[in-house]
């Protein structure tokens, strides 16, 4: 064997091998598709009727969208997942952190704000800034800028959303998602289905 | 002056297998066999002679009913593999320092 072929062989194996390191695009998709709709269905909720759990969208559709990561994952499992790197492993901690951290938020501030005040300054900020440390960290991790970006813009909107009123703080939710879950979660999958060199 | 290459390494299929390895905590033998192209047979022999030279392990397990069999790289694997890339960097730049 020629050395330039070892370099190559190096090469694919390195290529393909990227290609199946973490960076689930589905998973990024499905999650930031639920956050959009609940986002929206609570602003519009609360403009144009006069329902009194306005909110109930999120528990609702969040708790969807575990059952199906949850089966997601079972069937990755089923068909027997096969190989596990270090970057997969960090990114499952990070986003099982955030989500923790997530539910801690929503389930104090949030319990304090929407249901005692009736009103919410701060609950979604959080989420964003939360958002951002998750999406920011994982596009570092994979070495996707798309991600990178998408988390800096997280903290952005969410800096903004600390000004405004609660009904665009959650046009501002949706903004942050599109920006920092949707659209890097399809250049994910696009750059997955591309053929390795 | 080129350094010599490791003959356990400088093979396509034990190459493409350790190659893999680096990537990964473990992978499984159904992985490697894909990802590689190469007949069962074929890499159980290269993997056991990967093993017997310390730079493999493997573990045999049972998923459900379903033999499973999982490599993993070992430390003597790891410094093999980049003293391999590095006797290789000598060939292609011989002039610099290995």
């Amino acid at each position: 064997m020629k050395t330039e072929e070892s370099i190559q062989i190096i090469e694919e194996m390195i290529a393909t091998a990227r290609k199946d390191v973490g960076g689930d695009g589905y998973l990024y998709l499905s999650w930031g598709y639920l956050v959009l709709v609940s986002g929206i269905m609570h602003y519009l909720l609360l403009m144009i009727t006069t329902f009194s759990m306005p909110w109930l969208p999120w528990p609702i559709l969040m708790s969807l969208g575990g059952i199906n990561q949850f089966i997601y994952i079972y069937r990755q499992e089923k068909n027997r997942k096969r190989s596990v790197s270090a970057v997969e492993r960090m990114l499952g901690y990070l986003w099982g952190a955030v989500f923790i951290c997530l539910i801690l938020v929503l389930g104090m501030v949030g319990y304090k704000e929407f249901i005692v005040e009736q009103n919410s300054q701060l609950a979604y900020v959080l989420v964003l800034v939360l958002y951002g440390i998750g999406t920011f960290v994982s596009g570092g991790v994979l070495q996707f800028k798309p991600l990178i970006f998408g988390g800096i813009a997280s903290w952005v909107i969410a800096l903004v959303a600390y000004q405004v009123s609660f009904d665009l703080q959650l046009l501002l939710l949706s903004l942050a998602i599109v920006v920092s879950y949707i659209l890097p979660g399809h250049l994910l999958i696009a750059k997955q289905r591309q053929p390795h060199v | 002056m080129f350094d010599a290459l490791d003959p356990l390494l400088h093979s396509q299929l034990r190459l493409a297998v350790m190659s893999l390895l680096m990537n990964f905590e473990f992978a499984d033998f159904t992985y490697l066999k894909e990802k590689t192209g190469a007949t069962a047979g074929n890499l159980s022999v290269q993997i056991d002679k990967l093993e017997k030279a310390g730079y493999l392990d493997i573990e045999k397990t049972y998923k459900g009913k379903r033999p499973l069999t999982r490599c993993h790289i070992t430390k003597s694997g790891i410094n093999a593999f980049e003293t391999y890339v590095k006797a290789l960097n000598s060939y292609l730049k011989p002039d610099s320092p290995s």
